[in-house]
């Protein structure tokens, strides 16, 4: 079983403008009953054998984004192109994936800045947002001893203080990412269609600030109920809908003052 | 001493020995991801080119290393301070070295790696042989004969064929194919050919009749191109080569773990060289735009904040280079990627709720600091009814129904191919 992988190129107006499947990647899952350590291994497989995937279409693309690649064009004649990553439309899931970051059952779970878990559901508590260099270099030193088989202690603990998974992103050898404006974290947007399937926890909440407007019309009540909503419900509301589908927007929908 | 054994590198002591190793390890690993040209390694690097190195101002007798060496024995000298502060005993000509300073130590207790953390990722993954392993999908042995698909009706026959369904015909459907539409192909041809002969003067013989005109049924296109059912279908199945060495697919082969996983792909460099030469308008640069009211007005990928940061940096690094004595443009040629493992957007679902999305997005981008400036939003044609007017309706119509039945109902469904096409919309397009 294998999922596609598709690139476009918003700088094409009239022409060839649409997706184009440029991958195929292979789809490892564990097998029925498998015990957790079984399905630890089988998900650092798959995230080994996604970010190498990755790396074999990145190949021309690593050295391109640094140097940039001459081509004449029928409208502008001959340009320096420097290839520079964008977008990279997935899930919440996927997205945890391909930075190399634990999906579930760690400290920080936004890709995006280090909020500690247990404040996730409150108006932030300004958290700094992550540091790309820092955390690739954490990555490299996890996914080097994981590969040499040393050191599990360290491994943890580099899982613990960053939330990282001993997989290295090749994403952050793409110049622009990795280095210049650093916006590793950056480019991920969701599809559409993955948004709408975590639309029962939106409907949770935007319900609770129709029933509280009733009452009051005051932003910061809804905060308070939803902070105590989340306290009252934690399990079920950190595990199934902060942690893994909707963290980012989760704070955004709370820290909003429009909203 | 009270039994700790000191490390010969640091100052750190260690009560078991299997600490010290681990320990030792360390210096190791650091002195593995040294660069050659760097000062600390030179400080590394052992005085006069003795291996293995002497313990650095420790007395008692050499440990043996356990296991590589932070230095290189073979690396040639460069003036570094330790060769330049290293005393040579006239006397028996050994090398004495140094006292052990702060600046000399080889390496600190953690890992401390030098180079920007692009490259070594990018050398991380250079280690692995897929490369190597990677070949084109379709192999230069198997000819790939031009294709006999040349006519408009056999065009479209062939798209039919290899695209119904989804993945096209099975070997059994394309010669029913093959067999149903050749068999109206011969009646037609046959109804030609009778209708021609009745049109045909018959010429009298001596009994005033003529002698019957024999009908002659000439096959069709179809079956003149493609005589059997097989031929047909052995032609389907090199278009199929034709297509995927027109489009360079590769395979490789990926070992983790002592598994083989097959890797099918493209190379993304040769896909955008195709997309912009022959596109007939591109646009070079994005630029920010600001509406009526002043207010900054983001409507795609071009004018995002991303795509322009990148396009200042690009253009600071690149800008003034010239090619044959003419300025050179520069340009960032954006790229965006899309995987969907979850298979979401490619299970034939054809719909989603505008409006949750909508919802969504709108409160999303008031908030300045993340998903406002992520380019999927910008994407979306966000154009309509005010923030005020879908939320509210998302509020009072749609959220109850959603909180009590948690099921999706398509009250407001638009195609999900707007942002992201489906696998159908694919096909046609293909």
């Amino acid at each position: 079983m294998v999922y596609p992988i598709r690139v476009r190129f918003p700088n094409v107006e009239t022409g060839k403008s649409e997706w184009v499947t440029i991958g195929y990647i292979p789809a490892i899952k564990h097998k029925k009953g498998a015990t957790k350590a079984e399905e630890e291994v089988v998900r650092l497989v798959r995230g080994e054998v996604l970010q190498r995937c990755l790396a074999v279409i990145l190949n021309q693309v690593v050295p391109d984004s640094k140097y940039g690649v001459t081509m004449h064009l029928h409208e502008h004649g001959t340009v320096l192109a420097v290839p520079r990553i964008v977008l990279y439309a997935c899930d919440q899931p996927e997205e945890r994936h391909v930075l190399g970051m634990k999906l579930s059952g760690c400290y920080y779970p936004c890709s995006y800045c280090k909020e500690h878990s247990s404040t996730l559901a409150c108006p932030s508590m300004g958290a700094a947002p992550r540091d790309v260099p820092r955390t690739l270099d954490e990555q490299l030193e996890a996914g080097t001893l994981r590969a040499a088989g040393e050191r599990p202690g360290r491994v943890k603990e580099l899982g613990d203080w960053s939330s990282v998974s001993p997989i290295v992103p090749v994403l952050g050898a793409v110049h622009g990412l990795g280095t210049g404006s650093f916006s590793l974290f950056d480019i991920f947007g969701f599809d559409t269609l993955h948004v709408s399937a975590v639309s029962i926890f939106l409907a949770r909440l935007i319900c609770a600030r129709v029933f509280l407007s009733l009452f009051s019309g005051t932003f910061e009540s809804l905060l308070f109920v939803v902070c105590v909503f989340r306290r009252l419900t934690a399990p079920h509301f950190c595990s199934r809908f902060v942690v893994r589908d909707l963290s980012p927007g989760l704070l955004l929908l709370l820290d909003s003052p429009r909203s | 001493m009270d039994g700790r054994q000191p490390c010969r590198w640091c100052e750190q002591s260690f009560l078991r020995k299997s600490n010290l190793l681990q320990h030792e390890r360390t210096h190791d690993a650091c002195a593995r991801t040294l660069p050659t040209s760097s000062t600390l390694e030179a400080d590394c690097r052992p005085v006069g080119g003795v291996s293995p190195p002497a313990p650095i101002g420790r007395p008692g007798p050499a440990r043996p290393r356990v296991s590589g060496s932070p230095a290189r024995p073979d690396a040639p000298a460069t003036g570094s301070a330790a060769t330049s502060s290293s005393v040579v005993d006239s006397a028996d000509g050994v090398v004495a070295a140094p006292a052990p300073t702060l600046h000399s130590l080889p390496c600190l207790t953690r890992p401390v790696i030098f180079g920007h953390a692009t490259e070594r990722v990018w050398q991380f993954y250079k280690k692995f042989p897929d490369m190597e392993r990677t070949r084109l999908l379709v192999r230069p042995a198997e000819r790939v004969l031009p294709s006999r698909f040349v006519t408009e009706e056999h065009k479209r026959m062939r798209l039919f064929a290899l695209s119904a369904g989804g993945s096209g015909l099975s070997q059994k459907g394309k010669a029913e194919y093959w067999e149903s539409t050749v068999a109206v192909e011969r009646a037609a041809m046959r109804m030609a050919a009778e209708a021609d002969v009745r049109r045909k003067k018959r010429k009298r013989g001596k009994n005033g009749r003529g002698a019957r005109v024999k009908v002659e049924v000439h096959p069709g296109p179809l079956e003149s191109a493609f005589p059997t059912a097989s031929a047909f279908v052995r032609s389907l199945k090199g278009e199929q080569n034709r297509c995927l060495s027109e489009q360079r697919w590769r395979e490789t082969e990926i070992s983790v773990r002592d598994k083989v996983y097959k890797f099918f792909s493209r190379d993304l460099m040769e896909v955008a060289t195709e997309a912009l030469v022959s596109a007939t308008k591109v646009v070079l640069r994005g630029a920010r735009r600001w509406g009526a009211d002043g207010v900054r007005v983001r409507t795609n990928t071009l004018d995002s904040d991303l795509y322009l940061t990148e396009q200042e940096d690009v253009v600071r690094m690149h800008g003034g280079k010239t090619h044959k004595g003419m300025a050179l443009p520069v340009f960032v040629m954006g790229v965006q990627l899309f995987s969907d493992a979850a298979l979401v957007s490619w299970n034939g679902g054809t719909s989603a709720i505008l409006l949750v999305a909508r919802s969504f997005f709108r409160v999303c981008s008031n908030y300045p600091a993340a998903l406002c400036g992520r380019t999927c939003c910008s994407d979306l044609p966000l154009t309509g009814l005010t923030d005020s007017d879908t939320f509210s309706l998302f509020c009072y119509q749609l959220a109850p129904s959603l909180y009590f039945a948690r099921a999706l109902q398509p009250t407001w469904s638009i195609p999900s191919g707007f942002a992201f096409p489906t696998s159908r919309r694919e096909s046609r397009s293909g």
